[in-house]
C-alpha cells in the first residue's frame, strides 16, 4: 500500500487515476479441493499456514489497489467473516477498501462477472484475479501497459484493448503450471497481443491447433508458447463484464471469453499478454498445485512474501537454514529430525524420533512418537499419533490419526475426521467429515458422472475409532469430461497410478469411462509433443519401453495373483492410456508373456488351460483382421524363438482360432503374407507345420460355404 | 493504541512496506524510523517520560518485528530512547550533583576519540539548553549529548556501589518542558545526523587512500562511493570492484565510479582471491555493525575480506553510526535474508528446481577478525572498540527493546 | 607471587594488615569468619563471591568493634583470613581429591573477587559517614540489594548465553560450570533448544562426569570426552562454552586448569569461545602470564623441586594422583584474544568490554 503521500501524489498527477479496483472471485466454481471445500471455501484454505486469499489481497496491496470487491458465491459468510476479522478491516485508516459481494446464484466465472455487471460496481480499469493466487508480482509495469494502449499517444495504441493478461514465464512441464489445464497461447510478440488461445487438456491429447489464417495476414510473426503458467491474473477494462452479460452463455474467463473475443469478428475486440519473467506468480486450482505452490513458498521464490513475512498480524516465524520455519513455542522433541523445506506453526509439538521432511505443520498440532511426515500438509490442532506415517497428504483442522496409521500418497483427510488406529489409507483416499452429496455441489446441466452415486460405498476401512466418510472424486462439470485431466491435477498424483487409482477410488466407473475412451486413443498411435519435436522421438522411444517394460510387470502380477482377465484388461488399458502406448506394443508384450506361462513339462493340457483364461485377454486387445495377423506374426516369431515352444505354436494357433481370438481370414492372411515367410528359418519352419491347419480350414470353410449355399 | 489515526496509518504503511520489501536500505529505513518516532513524541499525549518510553519500546518492537533483518529500525529506536532518558535524567540532575560528578570524571577518561565532535555538540547543546534551563550548570550538557559514556545507565551491579538511588532515575515526573527539546534532540542528534552521515565518513577519505593505490571493494554502497568519489577529487587511484553477483550491485558501482572519473575494473567475484595480491586497500559497506565489530554486509563480502586477510590487505569497513547495532551474531544465519533464487536459477527451469534446492543468500556476516577500521561518520575504530561506540550510542536497558 | 597492579588499594592494605595480625592476638569473631565462610560454601548452589559477601554481611552484623577504625581493620582481616581460607582450601581439596569428594568452592579467584568487591563497597561508603552505626546501616542495606541482585545474575547470565545456542548445536563444555549448566539447562528446559553437549572430563577433579550425569538428567544428549580428547572432538562441535573462576582486567579468564588450551586449539579451528559469568566474578587483576595468578604457584613450574618429587616419582603408589593433582595447577588463565565473547548478567560483553566494567567499579 502506497504511503498517503505516495497516494496524494498518484492522484495529481496521472490524469487517467482513479481509485485501483480489483475483483477477486473467490469462488473456484469447481470441487477440487472436496470434501475441504465442502466445509470451508478454498480461498481460506491455509497454504503455508495463511489463508490463501491473505496471499491475493496481499499481491493486490502491494499492486496498489485500493478499492477490492471479493464475489463470493459458496460460504460468502465465512468470506464476510474471515475479511471483517482480518486486519485489513481492522485498519479503518488503510487506504484499502474491501468489499464482499454477496452472489449466491453464480455458478461460473461468466455468472458472477454478470453479478458485477448488473451491481454497476466497476468503474475503472481492473484487476481482476481468482481468489487463490499467490504472487509477488507488482502490477504496475502491467497496469501501464494496459493503460497506455488506451491513450493515443502511446506506441501500441489499441482501443480496442480489453483485457491484458498477466502470464509468468516457466516452461511447458513446469510444476507450478496447473497440470491438466495447461494451455497455449498464441502471442504476437512485438505487440504482446494474443491472437489465440488453445486450451490443452493432458487427456486426450491435442495434436493440432488451428489458427485461423487472417491471423498470419495481420501479423508478421508470432509465437505459440507452451510454457507460460497462467495465474489468471487480468488486467480488465471496464467493458469486461458488460461483454459477458452480452454473450450470457460464456462461462469460463478463458476457453469462452478469451477464445470467444478472439475468435469474434463482431466484436473487434483485442486482448493483450504480459509476461512476465522475474517475479513468482501461479494460482492453487488444484491439490496438485497446492502442492507446488507451497513447495515455492518454502523454497522462498515468492519471496518477500515467505512465511517469516507474518502476512498474518499473529504469526511470528523464523526462519532458519534448510528453509525451515518455525513459530513461536514450538516444541520440538530431542530426537526429532526436521528436514529441510519444513514450516511449523506456533504451539506444535513434535515427540521423539519422528522424522518431517517437506511438510507444512499447522498451529498447536500434537505429533507423536515415531511418526514420519514426509510431504504432508497437515493443518490446526491436528493431532497425529504415534507410529504414523503420512506421505503428500492433506489432513485438515482438528483431524486425527491414530496409532500406526499410515497414509499413502494423495489422501486428503477433512475437518475433525478421525482415522485409526492400525490403517492404511491406499493412495488418493479422500476422507470428509460429512457424507459426500448425492449431487455434485455444481451439477446443474452436465451429468458427467452419473452412475456412481450410491455404489460410492466404499470398502476402505478407517478403522475401529474412524469417523468420517469417503469421498470419490466425481470430477467437474466442466466440459473437460476427461476424468483423467482431474487425477492428474490431485496432489501427488502420479501419472503410473492412473489406472491403479481408479482401481481403488472407484472401481464401479472406470471401465465405463475407459471404454469411452478407447476409440479416441486408437488415434493417437504416434506419441510426440509437438512443441519438442527435437526431443520427441527419443522421448518416445523411452517411453515406449518404460511402457512395455510396465506393461511386463503388470502382466506378470496378473498371472502371479490369478487375476481375472477383466481386471487384468483393465490395467492394461489405464497402463496403455496413461503411457499413450499403442496396442501394437501391448500385444508385443503379452502374447509371448502368456505363451510363456505354458508348462513346458506338460505342454498340451498347461497351454489349453492357459489360453482358455488368457486367450480372451489378447482377444481384447485384438480390435481387426489387422491386428489379428498381428498377433500371429508375433506367435510365430515368439515360439520359433526357442526349442521348446515349437511345438507349442500349433496347439496356440488352435486354441486362438477355436475362441475366436484370431478368425480364418487373418490366418489365412498371416499365412499368406510375405513377412510371415521371412521371419528366420524356424519361423518359416512354424508356418509350414501350420499348413496342415490351413487346408483343414479352407475345407471346413469350403464346406461351411457350401452348407451356406444349400 | 495510543497514536493519533494519521500517524497509526503512517505507521501501518511503513510496516508493510517493510514488510513487503518495498522500502530497504538501512538509511531509507533510519529516516523514516527516525521521523515516525519524532511524530511520536509530538503528536502523542503523554504525561511523564515512563509513559513516552513505553510507547517508543512498543512502537519499536512493532516496526522491528515487522522487519526483523533491518536493523537500522531498532538502532534508531535505541537512539531516541537514549534521548528521551537523557533529557529527563538533564532535568533531574541538578539534585543530584554527585552523579554527575562521576559521570564528568569518566567522560575526560574516554572521549579522546571524539574530542571534535563534542565540542561541535556541545556547543549547539549548550545554546539550546540555556534556552531552557539557565540555572543548569555544564554536566547537564555533557550528559545531553549521545556519545557519552553514562555509568549509571548500565544496569550491571556495580551501580549500587556508586550510588544506591542512581538507577531510579524518576522518569515519572511531571515535566512539561520536556517535549520540544526531546524533539529538537531527535531533530539534531538523529535526523541531522542521518543527513550529514555520507559527508562525515567522506571527509574522512584522504586519510585513508593514497596516491597510486588499488583498492577493491563489493557491491553497491552508496558510502562507499561518496567516499571514493570524495578521494578522488584530490588523489589519482585505482578501484576494483568485483561484479556481486546475482544482484549485480557490482557493476552499477563501478559504472557509478567510472562516471566520476576513476579508473575501474570490473572483475567477476571468482577473480577476487586473484586480484587480491595487486589491491592495497579493501573498501567496503556494510547493513549492519554488530556489536562485536562483526559486520552484515552483502554477499560476498566475506570471501573479499577473507582473501584479504590472507594477502595481509587491510580492510575499511564505511559505515554510519545508525548502522551501529548493539546486538550479538548469535546465530551467523540470523540476520541474513534468503531472497528469491530467481537469479540463481531461473524459476522457468521448472523440472530442475523441483529437484534442487537453490538458495540465495542476500547478505554475508563478516567476523570482527576481518575487519582493520570501521570508518563511521564521526571518526574511525577498530572492531574491537566497537563495543564503546555501542555504550556511547545506546543504552544498555534497551538492547532487548 | 605478583599480584595485579602494586597500587592497587587492597594489596596496599592487606599487607599492612598481616603486619598487625601477626602481633595483635585476632578479633575472637574472625575466627568465626573462616568457619561461617565454609558455612555458606555448603550450599552447593552459592557461587563462591556471593558467600565471601555473605560472611562479610554476618559480620558486620555482629561486629561490635567500637570505633570506626577499628571496625574497618577487623573487616579487612576478615577478607584475609577468608582468602587464607580459600587458597589453604585448595590445596587441602586437591589432596583429599582421591577420595573423589566434589568440593566446587576451590575458587580462589573467586572469592578473591568477592573480597574486592566489597572492599570497594565499604571504600566507597566509609568517607560518607562518621557515625559507625549509620555506616553499619548502610553497609548491609547494600550488600542485602546486592545480594539481592547477585541472585537472579545466574538468571539472567542463562538468558543471555541461551541465546548463542541455536537449533541442533554441538556443544563442549569443559569441565562442571554452574554457570554453564544454567546456560544449557536454560536453553534445553525454557527455549526448548535442541543440542548435544560434550564435556571433558576435567582432570584431576573429574567433575565433567558430575557435569554429565546432571545434563543427562535433564534430557540433554551429552557425552564425556577425555581432556586429551578436546582436539579430537572439536572437529565436531560448534561452539564451545567455558565457565569462569575469575574474568581479569583485559577480559582474559581464569578458570580451571584445561581451559586455556581448550581455546587454544578452538582458536586454532576457528570455534567459538564462550566465556560465561557473573558480572560479580570480574576481578581486579592483570596477569601477564599463566604464573601470574595470587594462587599457590604449583611446584612444576619450578624445576628446584623437581629433583625431590622425581624421586618420588619412581613410587607410583597411590599417592600418585594425588601428588600429581598437588603438584599441578588447579586453574590456568587464558588471555582474552582466545575468547570470543563473554556471556554475563550485564549482556554480552567483548573481552575488551571487561575493562570497562572493572573501571566503572574502581574508579
Amino acid at each position: 500500500m502506497p504511503s498517503r503521500a505516495k497516494q496524494k501524489q498518484a492522484h495529481g498527477d496521472t490524469d487517467a487515476d482513479q481509485v485501483l479496483q480489483a475483483v477477486i472471485l473467490s469462488d473456484s466454481f469447481n470441487s477440487r479441493f472436496m470434501p475441504l471445500t465442502y466445509e470451508k471455501p478454498r480461498c481460506l484454505l491455509p497454504v503455508c499456514n495463511v489463508p490463501l486469499i491473505e496471499y491475493t489481497i496481499e499481491f493486490l496491496a502491494i499492486s496498489g489497489a485500493q478499492e477490492i470487491f471479493i464475489v463470493a458465491t459458496m460460504h460468502a459468510e465465512q468470506i464476510k467473516a474471515y475479511i471483517e476479522s482480518s486486519k485489513w478491516s481492522k485498519k479503518n485508516s488503510s487506504s484499502l477498501h474491501i468489499e464482499v459481494v454477496h452472489a449466491s446464484e453464480c455458478l461460473s466465472v461468466g455468472d458472477a462477472l454478470r453479478e458485477l455487471d448488473a451491481r454497476q460496481l466497476i468503474t475503472t480499469d481492473f484487476i481482476l484475479v481468482g481468489g487463490d493466487v499467490v504472487s509477488n508480482m507488482k502490477l504496475d509495469k502491467a497496469l501501464e501497459a494496459h493503460r497506455s494502449r488506451k491513450r493515443s499517444d502511446s506506441k501500441y495504441t489499441d482501443k480496442n484493448a480489453i483485457m491484458t493478461m498477466v502470464l509468468k514465464e516457466g516452461s511447458s512441464y513446469h510444476p507450478s503450471r496447473a497440470r491438466g489445464e495447461e494451455s497455449v497461447f498464441v502471442v504476437d510478440p512485438s505487440t504482446n497481443e494474443c491472437v489465440h488461445y488453445e486450451p490443452m487438456e493432458p487427456f486426450p491429447r491435442k495434436k493440432r491447433l488451428d489458427i485461423n489464417a487472417e491471423i498470419f495476414e495481420r501479423h508478421a510473426e508470432i509465437e505459440c508458447r507452451n510454457d507460460l503458467i497462467d495465474p489468471l491474473i487480468d488486467i480488465c477494462s471496464v467493458e469486461v463484464p458488460a461483454l459477458f452479460s452480452e454473450n450470457f452463455d460464456w462461462q469460463h474467463l478463458r476457453s469462452d471469453f478469451v477464445r470467444g473475443v478472439l475468435t469474434s469478428d463482431i466484436l473487434g475486440k483485442t486482448i493483450y499478454t504480459y509476461i512476465s519473467n522475474d517475479s513468482y506468480a501461479a494460482r492453487i486450482q488444484n491439490s496438485q498445485q497446492y502442492d507446488s505452490v507451497s513447495r515455492d513458498i518454502l523454497k522462498r521464490w515468492t519471496f518477500p512474501i515467505v512465511p517469516e513475512t507474518n502476512l498474518q498480524e499473529s504469526d511470528i516465524y523464523q526462519y532458519s537454514r534448510g528453509n525451515i520455519y518455525k513459530g513461536t513455542r514450538v516444541m520440538l522433541s530431542k530426537s526429532c529430525i526436521i528436514e529441510d523445506n519444513v514450516q511449523i506453526g506456533s504451539g506444535t509439538v513434535v515427540g521423539e524420533n519422528s522424522r518431517v521432511t517437506n511438510s507444512v505443520i499447522g498451529k498447536n498440532c500434537k505429533i507423536g512418537n515415531n511418526v514420519n511426515i514426509e510431504g504432508a500438509y497437515l493443518w490446526d490442532n491436528v493431532i497425529i499419533e504415534d507410529g504414523v506415517a503420512i506421505k503428500r497428504s492433506i489432513v485438515a483442522n482438528d483431524a486425527v490419526i491414530l496409532t500406526n496409521t499410515t497414509l499413502d500418497n494423495g489422501c486428503i483427510v477433512s475437518f475433525g475426521v478421525k482415522i485409526g488406529p492400525s490403517v492404511a489409507l491406499p493412495k488418493y483416499t479422500r476422507v470428509g467429515s460429512q457424507p459426500q452429496p448425492k449431487d455434485d455441489y455444481f451439477d446443474d446441466e452436465e451429468e458427467s458422472d452419473d452412475e456412481e452415486g450410491d455404489n460410492a460405498v466404499s470398502d476402505i476401512d478407517l478403522g475401529e475409532q474412524g469417523t468420517g466418510y469417503i469421498w470419490i472424486d466425481k470430477g467437474d462439470n466442466d466440459e473437460d469430461n476427461d476424468p483423467r485431466n482431474l487425477k492428474v491435477a490431485s496432489l501427488a498424483f502420479d501419472l503410473k497410478d492412473l489406472s491403479v487409482g481408479k482401481e481403488q477410488g472407484d472401481d464401479s466407473d472406470s471401465a465405463s469411462e475407459i471404454g469411452d475412451l478407447s476409440d479416441s486413443d486408437d488415434e493417437r498411435d504416434s506419441v510426440g509433443d509437438t512443441w519438442h519435436p527435437e526431443q520427441s522421438q527419443i522421448l518416445a522411444a523411452r517411453k515406449v519401453e518404460e511402457f512395455k517394460r510396465e506393461l511386463e510387470q503388470s502382466i506378470s502380477r496378473a498371472f502371479a495373483e490369478q487375476h481375472t482377465v477383466e481386471l487384468a484388461a483393465l490395467e492394461i488399458t489405464g497402463l496403455r492410456m496413461s503411457a499413450n502406448g499403442s496396442y501394437d506394443d501391448v500385444r508385443d508384450v503379452i502374447v509371448p508373456a502368456i505363451i510363456n506361462q505354458v508348462d513346458l513339462s506338460k505342454p498340451m493340457p498347461s497351454i489349453r488351460t492357459v489360453l482358455k483364461k488368457w486367450g480372451s485377454l489378447i482377444g481384447k486387445v485384438t480390435h481387426g483382421k489387422d491386428d489379428q495377423v498381428h498377433v500371429l506374426h508375433i506367435l510365430q516369431v515368439h515360439c520359433a524363438d526357442k526349442e521348446q515352444l515349437h511345438k507349442l505354436f500349433l496347439p496356440a494357433l488352435r486354441l486362438l482360432y477355436d475362441d475366436d481370438v484370431v478368425e480364418e481370414d487373418a490366418i489365412f492372411r498371416w499365412y499368406n503374407s510375405d513377412r510371415s515367410k521371412q521371419l528366420g528359418p524356424s519361423a518359416t519352419a512354424l508356418r509350414d507345420k501350420a499348413t496342415v491347419f490351413i487346408k483343414w480350414l479352407q475345407e471346413a470353410e469350403e464346406e461351411d460355404s457350401d452348407e451356406d449355399d444349400e | 493504541m495510543v497514536l493519533s489515526k494519521a500517524l497509526e496509518a503512517h505507521v501501518e504503511s511503513f510496516i508493510s512496506r517493510l514488510k513487503r520489501r518495498q522500502i530497504v536500505g538501512s538509511y531509507e529505513v533510519a529516516k523514516e524510523t527516525a521521523i515516525i518516532l519524532r511524530q511520536v513524541v509530538s503528536t502523542t499525549r503523554w504525561s511523564d517520560a515512563t509513559v513516552l518510553i513505553q510507547i517508543i519500546k512498543d512502537l519499536g518492537r512493532r516496526l522491528s518485528a515487522a522487519q526483523p533483518k533491518e536493523l537500522a529500525v531498532g538502532n534508531i529506536v535505541r537512539r531516541v530512547l537514549k534521548i528521551i532518558k537523557e533529557v529527563v535524567r538533564g532535568e533531574l540532575e541538578t539534585d543530584d550533583i554527585m552523579n554527575s560528578g562521576t559521570s564528568e570524571e569518566s567522560d575526560d577518561g574516554f572521549s579522546d576519540d571524539d574530542e571534535e565532535d563534542n565540542e561541535e555538540d556541545s556547543d549547539r547543546e549548550f545554546k539550546s539548553i540555556l534556552a531552557q534551563d539557565t540555572n543548569d550548570n555544564a554536566d547537564h550538557t555533557n550528559d545531553a549529548i549521545p556519545a557519552r559514556p553514562k555509568l549509571q545507565t548500565e544496569s550491571s551491579m556495580f551501580n549500587l556501589l556508586v550510588d544506591q538511588h542512581s538507577d531510579n532515575v524518576d522518569y515519572s515526573a511531571k515535566s512539561y518542558g520536556m517535549k520540544p527539546l526531546i524533539i529538537q534532540e531527535i531533530n539534531e542528534e538523529i535526523i541531522a545526523d542521518l543527513e550529514t552521515v555520507y559527508k562525515g565518513i567522506a571527509d574522512q577519505a584522504l586519510e585513508h587512500i593514497h596516491a597510486n593505490e588499488v583498492i577493491m571493494t563489493i557491491g553497491y554502497s552508496r558510502t562507499v562511493k561518496d567516499f571514493l568519489t570524495k578521494a578522488a577529487l584530490k588523489r589519482n587511484f585505482q578501484v576494483i570492484v568485483a561484479e556481486t553477483s546475482p544482484t549485480l550491485q557490482g557493476q552499477e558501482m563501478a559504472a557509478a565510479l567510472a562516471a566520476v572519473g576513476i579508473e575501474t575494473t570490473v572483475i567477476t567475484d571468482s577473480a577476487v582471491y586473484a586480484v587480491m595480491s595487486r589491491v592495497n586497500k579493501v573498501v567496503i559497506g556494510a547493513h549492519a555493525v554488530l556489536a562485536n565489530g562483526g559486520l552484515v554486509a552483502v554477499t560476498g563480502s566475506q570471501m573479499v575480506a577473507a582473501a584479504a586477510k590472507h594477502h595481509a590487505t587491510p580492510v575499511l569497513v564505511c559505515t554510519a553510526l545508525y548502522k551501529l547495532s548493539p546486538l550479538f551474531p548469535y546465530d551467523i544465519d540470523l540476520f541474513n535474508v534468503c531472497v528469491t533464487p530467481d537469479q540463481v536459477l531461473s524459476f522457468s527451469e521448472g523440472t530442475l528446481i523441483d529437484k534442487a534446492d537453490v538458495q540465495n543468500p542476500y547478505y554475508d556476516f563478516v567476523a570482527p577478525e576481518f575487519v582493520n577500521l570501521f570508518v563511521h561518520n564521526l571518526g574511525s575504530a577498530p572492531p574491537s572498540y566497537v563495543y564503546r561506540l555501542i555504550n556511547d550510542n545506546y543504552d544498555s536497558e534497551d538492547t532487548i527493546l | 607471587m605478583i599480584h595485579s597492579g602494586a597500587d592497587s588499594p587492597i594489596f596496599v592494605m592487606a599487607t599492612e594488615i598481616e603486619k598487625q595480625a601477626d602481633s595483635a592476638p585476632l578479633d575472637p569473631k574472625l575466627f568465626n569468619a573462616v568457619e561461617c565462610y565454609h558455612r555458606f560454601l555448603q550450599d552447593p548452589d552459592m557461587s563462591t563471591p556471593v558467600a565471601t559477601f555473605k560472611v562479610f554481611t554476618e559480620f558486620i552484623r555482629c561486629s561490635q568493634a567500637p570505633t570506626m577504625t577499628e571496625f574497618l581493620e577487623t573487616l579487612r582481616q576478615v577478607g584475609e583470613t577468608i582468602q587464607d581460607a580459600s587458597i589453604y582450601d585448595s590445596n587441602e581439596w586437591k589432596s583429599l581429591n582421591n577420595s573423589r569428594t566434589r568440593n566446587p568452592h576451590k575458587a580462589t579467584i573467586a572469592t578473591l573477587a568477592g573480597i574486592h568487591l566489597f572492599n570497594q563497597f565499604v571504600r566507597r561508603n566509609s568517607s560518607d559517614f562518621t557515625e559507625l552505626e549509620d555506616l553499619k546501616a548502610t553497609l548491609l542495606n547494600g550488600s542485602a540489594r546486592i545480594l539481592e541482585k547477585a541472585a537472579s545474575a545466574r538468571e539472567r547470565v542463562a538468558e543471555t548465553g541461551a541465546q548463542f545456542v541455536h537449533d541442533n548445536a554441538v556443544i563442549l563444555v569443559h569441565s562442571y560450570s554452574r554457570t554453564v549448566m544454567n546456560v544449557l539447562q536454560y536453553a534445553a528446559n525454557v527455549q526448548n533448544k535442541r543440542f548435544k553437549v560434550y564435556v571433558t572430563e576435567g582432570r584431576p577433579t573429574s567433575d565433567g562426569l558430575v557435569a554429565v550425569s546432571e545434563l543427562q538428567a535433564s534430557g540433554i544428549p551429552c557425552a564425556a570426552v577425555l581432556d586429551s580428547a578436546v582436539g579430537f572432538i572439536l572437529d565436531k562441535v560448534d561452539m564451545i562454552f567455558v565457565g569462569a573462576e575469575g574474568v581479569v582486567e583485559n577480559g582474559g579468564i581464569i578458570n580451571q586448569i584445561g581451559t586455556y588450551q581448550i581455546a587454544l586449539v578452538a582458536k586454532a579451528l576457528s570455534k567459538p569461545v564462550y566465556a560465561i559469568a557473573e558480572s560479580y566474578k570480574f576481578v581486579r587483576l592483570y596477569p601477564l602470564n599463566q604464573y601470574d595468578l595470587p594462587s599457590i604457584v604449583p611446584d612444576i613450574v619450578s624445576f628446584s623441586t623437581r629433583r625431590k618429587s622425581s624421586s618420588n616419582a619412581l613410587d607410583l603408589g597411590e599417592n600418585h594422583s594425588v601428588d600429581l593433582a598437588m603438584s599441578n595447577p588447579s586453574v590456568d588463565y587464558t588471555p582474552p584474544q582466545y575468547l570470543t565473547l563473554l556471556l554475563t548478567d550485564l549482556g554480552v560483553l567483548t573481552p575488551s568490554g571487561v575493562s570497562d566494567e572493572l573501571i566503572k567499579l574502581y574508579l
